[in-house]
Protein backbone atom coordinates (compact mmCIF):
# COMPACT_ATOMS: atom_id res chain seq x y z
CA UNK A 1 0.00 0.00 0.00
CA UNK A 2 1.36 3.44 -0.30
CA UNK A 3 0.75 5.97 2.48
CA UNK A 4 -2.06 3.94 3.84
CA UNK A 5 -4.15 4.60 0.39
CA UNK A 6 -5.68 1.32 0.14
CA UNK A 7 -7.92 2.10 -3.36
CA UNK A 8 -7.38 5.49 -5.57
CA UNK A 9 -8.34 6.20 -8.82
CA UNK A 10 -7.61 9.30 -11.06
CA UNK A 11 -9.64 10.30 -13.69
CA UNK A 12 -11.57 7.27 -14.89
CA UNK A 13 -13.63 6.56 -17.75
CA UNK A 14 -15.76 4.49 -18.88
CA UNK A 15 -18.38 4.60 -22.09
CA UNK A 16 -20.50 1.60 -22.83
CA UNK A 17 -21.51 1.20 -26.83
CA UNK A 18 -25.01 -1.43 -26.85
CA UNK A 19 -27.28 -0.56 -29.95
CA UNK A 20 -25.29 2.16 -31.53
CA UNK A 21 -25.68 4.04 -28.41
CA UNK A 22 -23.02 5.60 -25.98
CA UNK A 23 -23.27 5.63 -22.29
CA UNK A 24 -20.92 7.61 -20.24
CA UNK A 25 -20.93 5.36 -17.33
CA UNK A 26 -18.24 6.85 -15.20
CA UNK A 27 -16.58 10.50 -16.78
CA UNK A 28 -13.76 11.45 -14.99
CA UNK A 29 -14.00 9.98 -11.22
CA UNK A 30 -11.33 10.36 -8.42
CA UNK A 31 -11.38 8.70 -5.69
CA UNK A 32 -9.12 7.53 -2.71
CA UNK A 33 -10.04 4.77 0.11
CA UNK A 34 -7.37 4.61 2.77
CA UNK A 35 -6.53 1.46 4.62
CA UNK A 36 -8.68 0.57 8.15
CA UNK A 37 -11.84 2.58 6.71
CA UNK A 38 -15.02 1.57 5.05
CA UNK A 39 -16.53 3.99 2.50
CA UNK A 40 -20.15 3.62 1.13
CA UNK A 41 -20.66 4.35 -2.37
CA UNK A 42 -23.88 5.78 -2.91
CA UNK A 43 -25.80 6.91 -5.91
CA UNK A 44 -28.85 6.11 -7.76
CA UNK A 45 -29.70 3.24 -10.12
CA UNK A 46 -27.41 3.88 -13.16
CA UNK A 47 -25.45 6.56 -11.87
CA UNK A 48 -21.77 4.09 -12.09
CA UNK A 49 -21.46 2.80 -8.75
CA UNK A 50 -21.35 -1.54 -10.37
CA UNK A 51 -19.04 -0.02 -13.32
CA UNK A 52 -16.46 1.25 -10.97
CA UNK A 53 -16.40 -1.36 -8.53
CA UNK A 54 -16.09 -3.91 -11.59
CA UNK A 55 -12.85 -1.90 -12.63
CA UNK A 56 -11.04 -1.97 -9.80
CA UNK A 57 -12.06 -5.52 -8.95
CA UNK A 58 -10.01 -6.01 -12.20
CA UNK A 59 -13.51 -7.60 -13.90
CA UNK A 60 -13.53 -4.05 -16.68
CA UNK A 61 -10.91 -2.29 -18.33
CA UNK A 62 -11.31 1.40 -18.12
CA UNK A 63 -11.64 3.63 -21.07
CA UNK A 64 -9.33 6.44 -19.65
CA UNK A 65 -7.91 7.23 -16.74
CA UNK A 66 -5.97 4.89 -13.43
CA UNK A 67 -6.62 3.25 -10.58
CA UNK A 68 -4.75 1.79 -8.03
CA UNK A 69 -5.60 -1.29 -5.50
CA UNK A 70 -2.94 -2.25 -2.76
CA UNK A 71 -0.75 0.40 -4.99
CA UNK A 72 -1.10 -2.04 -7.59
CA UNK A 73 -2.99 -0.80 -11.11
CA UNK A 74 -5.64 -2.86 -12.10
CA UNK A 75 -5.08 -2.67 -15.74
CA UNK A 76 -1.18 -3.54 -15.70
CA UNK A 77 -1.08 -6.02 -12.52
CA UNK A 78 -4.61 -7.20 -12.43
CA UNK A 79 -3.24 -10.36 -11.61
CA UNK A 80 -1.47 -8.53 -8.27
CA UNK A 81 -4.85 -6.77 -7.57
CA UNK A 82 -6.85 -10.22 -7.10
CA UNK A 83 -4.36 -11.50 -4.84
CA UNK A 84 -5.02 -8.75 -2.47
CA UNK A 85 -8.89 -8.36 -2.88
CA UNK A 86 -12.48 -9.75 -2.05
CA UNK A 87 -15.13 -9.86 -4.35
CA UNK A 88 -19.04 -9.54 -3.53
CA UNK A 89 -21.21 -9.22 -6.87
CA UNK A 90 -24.86 -8.55 -6.98
CA UNK A 91 -25.34 -12.01 -8.52
CA UNK A 92 -26.03 -13.93 -5.13
CA UNK A 93 -28.83 -16.20 -5.90
CA UNK A 94 -27.22 -18.50 -8.27
CA UNK A 95 -23.39 -17.95 -8.22
CA UNK A 96 -22.48 -20.92 -6.71
CA UNK A 97 -22.57 -24.51 -6.94
CA UNK A 98 -26.12 -25.77 -6.38
CA UNK A 99 -25.54 -29.34 -5.69
CA UNK A 100 -22.73 -28.64 -2.84
CA UNK A 101 -23.50 -27.57 0.39
CA UNK A 102 -22.46 -24.00 1.69
CA UNK A 103 -19.42 -25.72 3.26
CA UNK A 104 -18.23 -27.61 0.61
CA UNK A 105 -18.65 -24.58 -2.00
CA UNK A 106 -16.37 -22.58 0.33
CA UNK A 107 -13.64 -25.05 0.83
CA UNK A 108 -13.81 -25.73 -2.84
CA UNK A 109 -13.63 -21.42 -3.58
CA UNK A 110 -11.10 -21.12 -0.97
CA UNK A 111 -8.81 -23.83 -2.21
CA UNK A 112 -9.20 -23.56 -5.49
CA UNK A 113 -9.31 -19.99 -6.09
CA UNK A 114 -7.03 -18.63 -3.35
CA UNK A 115 -4.96 -22.01 -3.12
CA UNK A 116 -5.68 -22.16 0.80
CA UNK A 117 -4.67 -25.51 2.59
CA UNK A 118 -7.64 -27.65 3.27
CA UNK A 119 -6.58 -27.46 7.12
CA UNK A 120 -6.48 -23.50 6.56
CA UNK A 121 -10.12 -23.54 4.00
CA UNK A 122 -11.66 -25.77 6.99
CA UNK A 123 -11.14 -22.97 9.87
CA UNK A 124 -11.97 -20.26 8.15
CA UNK A 125 -14.97 -21.35 7.05
CA UNK A 126 -15.94 -22.24 10.82
CA UNK A 127 -14.70 -18.64 12.02
CA UNK A 128 -16.72 -17.05 9.55
CA UNK A 129 -19.50 -19.33 9.91
CA UNK A 130 -19.62 -18.24 13.74
CA UNK A 131 -18.83 -15.09 13.37
CA UNK A 132 -21.85 -14.07 10.99
CA UNK A 133 -24.32 -16.33 12.45
CA UNK A 134 -24.40 -18.85 9.40
CA UNK A 135 -22.71 -21.53 11.16
CA UNK A 136 -26.20 -23.95 11.10
CA UNK A 137 -26.59 -23.38 7.15
CA UNK A 138 -23.36 -24.82 6.49
CA UNK A 139 -24.49 -28.20 6.08
CA UNK A 140 -27.37 -26.87 3.76
CA UNK A 141 -27.55 -27.50 -0.11
CA UNK A 142 -26.71 -24.22 -1.83
CA UNK A 143 -29.82 -24.21 -3.77
CA UNK A 144 -31.87 -24.68 -0.90
CA UNK A 145 -30.69 -21.37 0.87
CA UNK A 146 -32.87 -18.77 1.26
CA UNK A 147 -32.28 -15.25 -0.40
CA UNK A 148 -30.69 -13.78 2.60
CA UNK A 149 -28.79 -17.12 3.24
CA UNK A 150 -27.51 -17.09 -0.15
CA UNK A 151 -26.21 -13.12 -0.09
CA UNK A 152 -24.55 -13.96 3.46
CA UNK A 153 -22.67 -16.88 1.43
CA UNK A 154 -21.43 -14.71 -0.99
CA UNK A 155 -20.42 -12.28 1.72
CA UNK A 156 -18.72 -14.91 3.31
CA UNK A 157 -16.87 -15.95 0.32
CA UNK A 158 -15.40 -12.55 -0.27
CA UNK A 159 -14.01 -12.51 3.21
CA UNK A 160 -12.91 -16.12 2.73
CA UNK A 161 -8.88 -15.21 2.17
CA UNK A 162 -8.80 -12.92 4.47
CA UNK A 163 -8.64 -9.47 2.00
CA UNK A 164 -6.67 -6.73 2.11
CA UNK A 165 -9.32 -4.88 -0.10
CA UNK A 166 -13.15 -5.75 -0.24
CA UNK A 167 -15.15 -5.01 -2.91
CA UNK A 168 -19.04 -5.52 -1.99
CA UNK A 169 -22.06 -4.53 -4.76
CA UNK A 170 -25.18 -3.73 -2.06
CA UNK A 171 -24.15 -6.50 0.34
CA UNK A 172 -27.13 -6.08 2.60
CA UNK A 173 -29.48 -6.94 -0.21
CA UNK A 174 -31.92 -9.51 1.22
CA UNK A 175 -30.53 -9.88 4.32
CA UNK A 176 -33.21 -9.39 7.58
CA UNK A 177 -32.51 -6.86 9.81
CA UNK A 178 -30.09 -9.21 12.39
CA UNK A 179 -28.22 -10.63 10.01
CA UNK A 180 -27.91 -6.91 8.01
CA UNK A 181 -26.89 -5.45 11.02
CA UNK A 182 -24.43 -8.85 12.04
CA UNK A 183 -22.69 -8.14 8.79
CA UNK A 184 -22.50 -4.65 8.84
CA UNK A 185 -21.03 -4.77 12.57
CA UNK A 186 -18.30 -7.59 11.56
CA UNK A 187 -17.64 -5.64 8.37
CA UNK A 188 -16.51 -2.40 10.63
CA UNK A 189 -14.46 -4.48 12.72
CA UNK A 190 -12.71 -6.48 9.93
CA UNK A 191 -12.00 -3.74 8.35
CA UNK A 192 -10.36 -2.40 11.61
CA UNK A 193 -8.45 -5.70 13.34
CA UNK A 194 -7.08 -6.09 9.84
CA UNK A 195 -6.44 -2.69 8.39
CA UNK A 196 -8.43 -3.55 5.61
CA UNK A 197 -10.39 -0.86 3.22
CA UNK A 198 -13.87 -1.57 2.04
CA UNK A 199 -15.18 -0.34 -0.61
CA UNK A 200 -19.41 -0.99 -0.41
CA UNK A 201 -22.09 0.00 -2.55
CA UNK A 202 -25.63 0.57 -0.72
CA UNK A 203 -28.78 2.15 -1.72
CA UNK A 204 -29.87 1.68 1.96
CA UNK A 205 -28.82 5.27 4.16
CA UNK A 206 -28.90 3.40 6.98
CA UNK A 207 -26.57 1.03 6.47
CA UNK A 208 -23.90 3.83 5.22
CA UNK A 209 -24.72 5.85 8.75
CA UNK A 210 -23.68 3.13 10.41
CA UNK A 211 -20.87 1.62 8.64
CA UNK A 212 -19.00 4.21 6.71
CA UNK A 213 -16.06 6.29 7.56
CA UNK A 214 -16.82 8.37 4.71
CA UNK A 215 -18.90 8.11 1.90
CA UNK A 216 -18.60 8.92 -2.22
CA UNK A 217 -21.98 9.86 -3.93
CA UNK A 218 -21.96 9.07 -7.23
CA UNK A 219 -24.30 10.23 -10.07
CA UNK A 220 -24.18 10.06 -13.72
CA UNK A 221 -20.56 9.00 -13.94
CA UNK A 222 -19.48 12.02 -11.51
CA UNK A 223 -18.77 11.83 -7.97
CA UNK A 224 -21.08 14.50 -6.44
CA UNK A 225 -19.90 14.31 -2.97
CA UNK A 226 -16.28 12.68 -0.74
CA UNK A 227 -16.43 13.24 2.39
CA UNK A 228 -18.02 11.71 5.81
CA UNK A 229 -22.05 11.26 6.35
CA UNK A 230 -22.43 14.09 8.28
CA UNK A 231 -20.57 15.96 5.75
CA UNK A 232 -22.85 14.89 3.15
CA UNK A 233 -25.83 16.03 4.85
CA UNK A 234 -24.99 19.78 5.35
CA UNK A 235 -23.19 19.95 1.73
CA UNK A 236 -26.39 20.65 0.31
CA UNK A 237 -28.24 23.88 0.42
CA UNK A 238 -31.14 22.78 1.99
CA UNK A 239 -29.21 21.04 4.74
CA UNK A 240 -31.13 22.49 7.79
CA UNK A 241 -34.98 21.66 8.15
CA UNK A 242 -37.68 22.51 10.20
CA UNK A 243 -40.12 20.17 11.16
CA UNK A 244 -43.81 21.25 11.87
CA UNK A 245 -45.94 18.31 13.84
CA UNK A 246 -49.57 17.89 12.93
CA UNK A 247 -51.45 17.59 10.15
CA UNK A 248 -54.53 20.09 10.73
CA UNK A 249 -52.75 22.82 9.42
CA UNK A 250 -55.16 25.02 7.02
CA UNK A 251 -54.20 25.43 3.40
CA UNK A 252 -53.80 29.31 4.12
CA UNK A 253 -51.23 28.97 7.44
CA UNK A 254 -49.31 26.47 5.22
CA UNK A 255 -49.00 28.84 1.66
CA UNK A 256 -47.67 31.44 4.43
CA UNK A 257 -45.47 29.28 5.96
CA UNK A 258 -44.11 27.59 2.63
CA UNK A 259 -43.32 31.44 1.46
CA UNK A 260 -41.41 32.03 4.43
CA UNK A 261 -37.79 33.73 3.43
CA UNK A 262 -35.17 31.20 3.44
CA UNK A 263 -37.25 28.35 3.01
CA UNK A 264 -36.09 26.38 0.18
CA UNK A 265 -38.43 24.07 -0.37
CA UNK A 266 -41.02 21.58 1.73
CA UNK A 267 -42.00 18.39 2.33
CA UNK A 268 -45.36 17.33 3.47
CA UNK A 269 -45.37 13.98 5.50
CA UNK A 270 -48.55 11.73 7.20
CA UNK A 271 -46.93 13.85 10.66
CA UNK A 272 -46.82 17.34 9.35
CA UNK A 273 -44.24 19.33 7.25
CA UNK A 274 -41.03 19.84 6.48
CA UNK A 275 -39.19 23.08 5.50
CA UNK A 276 -35.88 23.04 3.93
CA UNK A 277 -33.66 25.47 4.63
CA UNK A 278 -30.34 27.22 4.41
CA UNK A 279 -30.32 28.53 8.32
CA UNK A 280 -33.16 26.85 10.17
CA UNK A 281 -32.80 29.78 12.79
CA UNK A 282 -33.27 32.41 10.83
CA UNK A 283 -36.79 30.99 9.34
CA UNK A 284 -38.03 29.53 12.62
CA UNK A 285 -39.27 32.59 14.62
CA UNK A 286 -41.57 33.25 11.64
CA UNK A 287 -42.73 29.36 11.46
CA UNK A 288 -43.87 29.84 15.27
CA UNK A 289 -45.35 33.46 14.68
CA UNK A 290 -47.55 32.12 11.68
CA UNK A 291 -48.93 29.19 13.10
CA UNK A 292 -49.69 31.51 16.76
CA UNK A 293 -51.39 34.08 14.79
CA UNK A 294 -53.44 31.28 12.72
CA UNK A 295 -54.31 29.41 16.39
CA UNK A 296 -51.90 26.60 15.22
CA UNK A 297 -50.25 24.94 18.53
CA UNK A 298 -48.35 22.34 17.47
CA UNK A 299 -44.63 21.12 17.60
CA UNK A 300 -41.99 22.55 15.80
CA UNK A 301 -38.56 22.32 16.22
CA UNK A 302 -34.93 21.78 14.50
CA UNK A 303 -33.40 18.92 12.91
CA UNK A 304 -30.61 17.78 10.77
CA UNK A 305 -31.54 16.35 6.94
CA UNK A 306 -31.39 12.93 7.04
CA UNK A 307 -28.87 11.19 4.90
CA UNK A 308 -31.42 9.62 3.12
CA UNK A 309 -32.73 13.11 2.57
CA UNK A 310 -29.34 14.71 1.34
CA UNK A 311 -29.16 12.28 -1.33
CA UNK A 312 -32.06 13.10 -3.10
CA UNK A 313 -31.67 16.40 -2.86
CA UNK A 314 -28.34 15.86 -4.61
CA UNK A 315 -29.91 13.28 -7.07
CA UNK A 316 -32.81 15.55 -7.87
CA UNK A 317 -29.79 18.19 -8.92
CA UNK A 318 -29.95 20.17 -5.25
CA UNK A 319 -27.43 22.60 -4.78
CA UNK A 320 -24.42 21.36 -2.95
CA UNK A 321 -22.92 24.48 -0.41
CA UNK B 1 1.87 -27.16 -12.57
CA UNK B 2 0.86 -27.09 -8.81
CA UNK B 3 -2.07 -24.86 -9.01
CA UNK B 4 -3.18 -26.54 -12.21
CA UNK B 5 -3.00 -29.84 -10.47
CA UNK B 6 -4.65 -28.63 -7.28
CA UNK B 7 -7.26 -26.89 -9.71
CA UNK B 8 -7.85 -30.34 -11.31
CA UNK B 9 -8.34 -32.32 -8.06
CA UNK B 10 -10.73 -29.57 -7.20
CA UNK B 11 -12.73 -29.27 -9.80
CA UNK B 12 -13.19 -33.25 -10.06
CA UNK B 13 -13.70 -33.11 -6.42
CA UNK B 14 -16.76 -30.76 -7.12
CA UNK B 15 -17.98 -33.06 -9.72
CA UNK B 16 -17.75 -36.49 -8.01
CA UNK B 17 -19.84 -34.66 -5.36
CA UNK B 18 -22.28 -33.68 -7.80
CA UNK B 19 -23.26 -35.87 -9.56
CA UNK B 20 -22.91 -39.07 -6.84
CA UNK B 21 -25.49 -36.96 -4.76
CA UNK B 22 -28.25 -37.56 -6.89
CA UNK B 23 -27.83 -41.64 -6.26
CA UNK B 24 -30.64 -42.60 -8.84
CA UNK B 25 -29.60 -40.34 -11.66
CA UNK B 26 -26.23 -41.94 -10.99
CA UNK B 27 -26.49 -45.32 -11.04
CA UNK B 28 -28.88 -44.71 -14.09
CA UNK B 29 -26.02 -42.44 -15.58
CA UNK B 30 -23.48 -45.84 -15.39
CA UNK B 31 -26.21 -48.26 -16.68
CA UNK B 32 -26.77 -45.84 -20.03
CA UNK B 33 -23.07 -46.14 -20.94
CA UNK B 34 -23.27 -50.12 -20.75
CA UNK B 35 -26.45 -50.51 -22.66
CA UNK B 36 -25.15 -47.46 -25.31
CA UNK B 37 -21.99 -49.82 -25.71
CA UNK B 38 -24.16 -52.96 -26.12
CA UNK B 39 -26.66 -50.83 -28.67
CA UNK B 40 -23.87 -49.81 -30.84
CA UNK B 41 -24.14 -53.93 -31.57
CA UNK B 42 -26.85 -53.25 -33.86
CA UNK B 43 -25.29 -50.94 -36.26
CA UNK B 44 -22.78 -53.52 -37.09
CA UNK B 45 -25.76 -55.38 -39.27
CA UNK B 46 -26.72 -52.64 -41.03
CA UNK B 47 -23.13 -51.89 -42.69
CA UNK B 48 -22.00 -54.12 -45.55
CA UNK B 49 -18.57 -56.14 -44.26
CA UNK B 50 -17.59 -56.48 -47.78
CA UNK B 51 -18.03 -52.70 -48.76
CA UNK B 52 -16.62 -51.68 -45.06
CA UNK B 53 -13.47 -54.36 -45.38
CA UNK B 54 -12.84 -52.88 -48.96
CA UNK B 55 -12.76 -49.19 -47.57
CA UNK B 56 -10.89 -49.29 -44.15
CA UNK B 57 -9.77 -53.10 -44.13
CA UNK B 58 -11.82 -54.18 -41.23
CA UNK B 59 -15.12 -55.23 -41.57
CA UNK B 60 -16.07 -54.86 -37.47
CA UNK B 61 -18.46 -52.02 -37.74
CA UNK B 62 -19.18 -52.23 -34.23
CA UNK B 63 -15.29 -51.39 -33.38
CA UNK B 64 -15.00 -48.82 -35.92
CA UNK B 65 -18.01 -46.90 -34.16
CA UNK B 66 -17.62 -47.48 -30.62
CA UNK B 67 -13.92 -45.84 -31.15
CA UNK B 68 -15.94 -42.65 -33.23
CA UNK B 69 -18.65 -42.91 -30.15
CA UNK B 70 -15.30 -42.14 -27.94
CA UNK B 71 -13.88 -39.64 -29.72
CA UNK B 72 -16.88 -37.94 -29.67
CA UNK B 73 -17.20 -37.75 -26.31
CA UNK B 74 -13.52 -36.61 -25.82
CA UNK B 75 -13.48 -33.49 -28.19
CA UNK B 76 -16.79 -32.59 -26.84
CA UNK B 77 -14.97 -32.29 -23.41
CA UNK B 78 -12.15 -30.74 -25.22
CA UNK B 79 -13.61 -28.46 -27.30
CA UNK B 80 -17.10 -27.17 -25.08
CA UNK B 81 -16.24 -28.64 -21.89
CA UNK B 82 -14.68 -25.02 -21.05
CA UNK B 83 -16.72 -22.48 -23.37
CA UNK B 84 -20.01 -24.73 -21.63
CA UNK B 85 -18.91 -24.04 -17.74
CA UNK B 86 -18.46 -20.18 -18.79
CA UNK B 87 -21.53 -19.81 -20.21
CA UNK B 88 -23.34 -21.53 -17.05
CA UNK B 89 -20.91 -18.76 -15.13
CA UNK B 90 -21.81 -16.31 -17.13
CA UNK B 91 -25.97 -16.88 -16.56
CA UNK B 92 -25.12 -17.53 -13.07
CA UNK B 93 -23.05 -14.63 -12.50
CA UNK B 94 -20.65 -16.80 -11.09
CA UNK B 95 -18.02 -15.52 -13.48
CA UNK B 96 -17.29 -12.33 -11.55
CA UNK B 97 -16.15 -13.58 -8.75
CA UNK B 98 -14.13 -16.47 -11.05
CA UNK B 99 -12.24 -13.19 -12.61
CA UNK B 100 -11.91 -11.18 -9.93
CA UNK B 101 -10.06 -14.01 -7.95
CA UNK B 102 -6.23 -14.36 -8.44
CA UNK B 103 -6.35 -18.57 -10.50
CA UNK B 104 -5.26 -18.41 -14.30
CA UNK B 105 -8.20 -17.84 -16.24
CA UNK B 106 -6.45 -20.63 -18.79
CA UNK B 107 -5.20 -23.28 -16.20
CA UNK B 108 -9.17 -22.87 -14.71
CA UNK B 109 -10.23 -23.52 -18.36
CA UNK B 110 -8.03 -26.54 -18.91
CA UNK B 111 -8.87 -27.60 -15.17
CA UNK B 112 -12.46 -27.66 -15.86
CA UNK B 113 -11.78 -30.04 -19.19
CA UNK B 114 -9.34 -32.56 -17.37
CA UNK B 115 -11.89 -33.03 -14.53
CA UNK B 116 -14.59 -33.39 -16.94
CA UNK B 117 -12.39 -36.02 -18.79
CA UNK B 118 -11.63 -37.99 -15.87
CA UNK B 119 -15.24 -38.52 -14.24
CA UNK B 120 -16.67 -38.85 -17.92
CA UNK B 121 -13.84 -41.46 -18.39
CA UNK B 122 -14.38 -43.34 -15.29
CA UNK B 123 -18.41 -42.92 -15.30
CA UNK B 124 -19.12 -43.26 -18.92
CA UNK B 125 -16.97 -43.23 -21.60
CA UNK B 126 -14.49 -45.83 -19.90
CA UNK B 127 -17.33 -48.42 -19.03
CA UNK B 128 -18.35 -47.68 -22.24
CA UNK B 129 -15.35 -48.49 -24.29
CA UNK B 130 -14.58 -51.97 -21.87
CA UNK B 131 -17.67 -53.14 -22.22
CA UNK B 132 -17.50 -52.56 -26.11
CA UNK B 133 -14.03 -53.88 -26.46
CA UNK B 134 -15.57 -57.50 -24.68
CA UNK B 135 -18.13 -57.13 -27.15
CA UNK B 136 -15.98 -56.36 -30.02
CA UNK B 137 -13.87 -59.68 -30.32
CA UNK B 138 -10.55 -57.41 -31.16
CA UNK B 139 -7.55 -58.70 -29.77
CA UNK B 140 -5.60 -56.23 -28.58
CA UNK B 141 -1.58 -55.56 -27.37
CA UNK B 142 -0.43 -53.59 -24.72
CA UNK B 143 1.76 -51.55 -27.08
CA UNK B 144 -1.43 -51.19 -29.20
CA UNK B 145 -3.59 -49.88 -26.27
CA UNK B 146 -0.32 -47.74 -25.28
CA UNK B 147 -0.21 -46.16 -28.88
CA UNK B 148 -3.97 -45.32 -29.02
CA UNK B 149 -3.82 -43.48 -25.55
CA UNK B 150 -1.29 -41.29 -27.26
CA UNK B 151 -2.67 -40.66 -29.94
CA UNK B 152 -5.91 -40.07 -27.91
CA UNK B 153 -4.42 -38.00 -25.42
CA UNK B 154 -2.61 -35.81 -28.30
CA UNK B 155 -5.85 -35.31 -29.88
CA UNK B 156 -7.73 -33.72 -26.96
CA UNK B 157 -5.00 -32.10 -25.89
CA UNK B 158 -4.73 -30.25 -29.13
CA UNK B 159 -8.65 -30.03 -28.79
CA UNK B 160 -8.37 -28.42 -25.24
CA UNK B 161 -6.61 -25.50 -26.99
CA UNK B 162 -9.44 -25.01 -29.81
CA UNK B 163 -11.82 -25.26 -26.67
CA UNK B 164 -9.64 -21.98 -24.79
CA UNK B 165 -10.27 -20.16 -27.88
CA UNK B 166 -13.73 -20.87 -28.01
CA UNK B 167 -13.84 -19.92 -24.36
CA UNK B 168 -12.20 -16.38 -25.49
CA UNK B 169 -14.69 -16.30 -28.43
CA UNK B 170 -17.74 -17.00 -26.12
CA UNK B 171 -16.48 -14.29 -23.83
CA UNK B 172 -16.07 -11.95 -26.11
CA UNK B 173 -19.31 -12.64 -28.23
CA UNK B 174 -21.58 -13.75 -25.12
CA UNK B 175 -22.99 -16.86 -27.14
CA UNK B 176 -21.43 -19.31 -29.80
CA UNK B 177 -24.13 -21.71 -30.08
CA UNK B 178 -24.28 -21.11 -33.50
CA UNK B 179 -20.71 -22.15 -33.94
CA UNK B 180 -20.57 -24.92 -31.92
CA UNK B 181 -23.43 -26.56 -33.74
CA UNK B 182 -21.68 -25.99 -37.05
CA UNK B 183 -18.21 -27.48 -35.59
CA UNK B 184 -19.98 -30.58 -34.47
CA UNK B 185 -22.05 -31.25 -37.81
CA UNK B 186 -18.40 -30.71 -39.06
CA UNK B 187 -16.72 -33.21 -36.51
CA UNK B 188 -19.19 -35.93 -36.78
CA UNK B 189 -19.99 -35.70 -40.79
CA UNK B 190 -15.93 -34.85 -41.25
CA UNK B 191 -13.97 -36.58 -39.88
CA UNK B 192 -15.05 -40.44 -40.53
CA UNK B 193 -16.48 -40.75 -36.65
CA UNK B 194 -19.26 -42.42 -38.08
CA UNK B 195 -19.18 -42.84 -41.69
CA UNK B 196 -15.62 -43.62 -43.35
CA UNK B 197 -14.20 -41.67 -44.93
CA UNK B 198 -13.51 -43.51 -48.00
CA UNK B 199 -17.32 -43.41 -48.48
CA UNK B 200 -17.37 -39.44 -48.55
CA UNK B 201 -16.71 -37.40 -52.11
CA UNK B 202 -13.59 -36.26 -52.71
CA UNK B 203 -13.67 -32.51 -51.58
CA UNK B 204 -15.10 -33.88 -48.19
CA UNK B 205 -12.22 -36.28 -47.90
CA UNK B 206 -10.11 -33.28 -49.04
CA UNK B 207 -11.48 -30.93 -45.90
CA UNK B 208 -11.47 -33.88 -43.59
CA UNK B 209 -7.31 -34.34 -44.07
CA UNK B 210 -7.53 -30.67 -42.55
CA UNK B 211 -9.16 -31.52 -39.55
CA UNK B 212 -6.43 -33.13 -36.75
CA UNK B 213 -9.32 -34.87 -35.29
CA UNK B 214 -9.29 -36.93 -38.67
CA UNK B 215 -5.96 -38.38 -37.79
CA UNK B 216 -6.61 -38.89 -34.46
CA UNK B 217 -9.52 -41.36 -35.10
CA UNK B 218 -7.76 -43.09 -37.97
CA UNK B 219 -4.67 -43.80 -36.32
CA UNK B 220 -6.63 -45.07 -32.99
CA UNK B 221 -8.66 -47.43 -35.31
CA UNK B 222 -5.14 -48.42 -36.89
CA UNK B 223 -3.81 -49.19 -33.74
CA UNK B 224 -6.53 -51.01 -31.96
CA UNK B 225 -8.23 -52.74 -35.38
CA UNK B 226 -5.29 -52.98 -38.02
CA UNK B 227 -7.25 -50.24 -40.25
CA UNK B 228 -5.71 -49.03 -43.44
CA UNK B 229 -4.83 -45.04 -42.35
CA UNK B 230 -6.24 -42.59 -44.70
Amino acid sequence: MTNGIAVEAQGLRKTYRTGGKEVQALRGVNLEVEQGKVVCLLGPNGAGKTTLVKILATLLMPDGGWARVAGLDVVSRGNGVRKVIGYAGQDSERSAYFRLTARENLLFFSRTFHGMSNQEAKGRIEELADALGFADKLDTYFIALSGGEKQMFVIMRALISRPEVVFMDEPSKSLDPVAASNVRSYLKDYARARDAALLVTTHNMKEAEDISDSVIMINKGEVLFDGTPEGMKTSVMKAAVVQIGGNHIGEDTKRIITAIPGVLDFAEEGQGIRLYCRDAYEVLPHVVRTLKESGNRVPVGVEYLTLEEAFKIMVGGGAVR
Amino acid sequence: MNGFVELTVMSTWRRLRSITRYKLNFAMDLVIGIVMAAGLLIFQYIVNPASLQSAVGSANYFSFLLIGVAFQAYYGIALWGSPGELQNELTTGQIEYTFASPVSRYAYMLSYVFSDAIVATLFQIGPMVVIGAVFSGVSLSLTDISWSLTVLALTFLAFCQLGVLFSCALLLFKNVSALSTLMNFLFQFGTGMFVPLQYLPGALQVLSFVIPLTHGIDLTRHFLMGTKTV
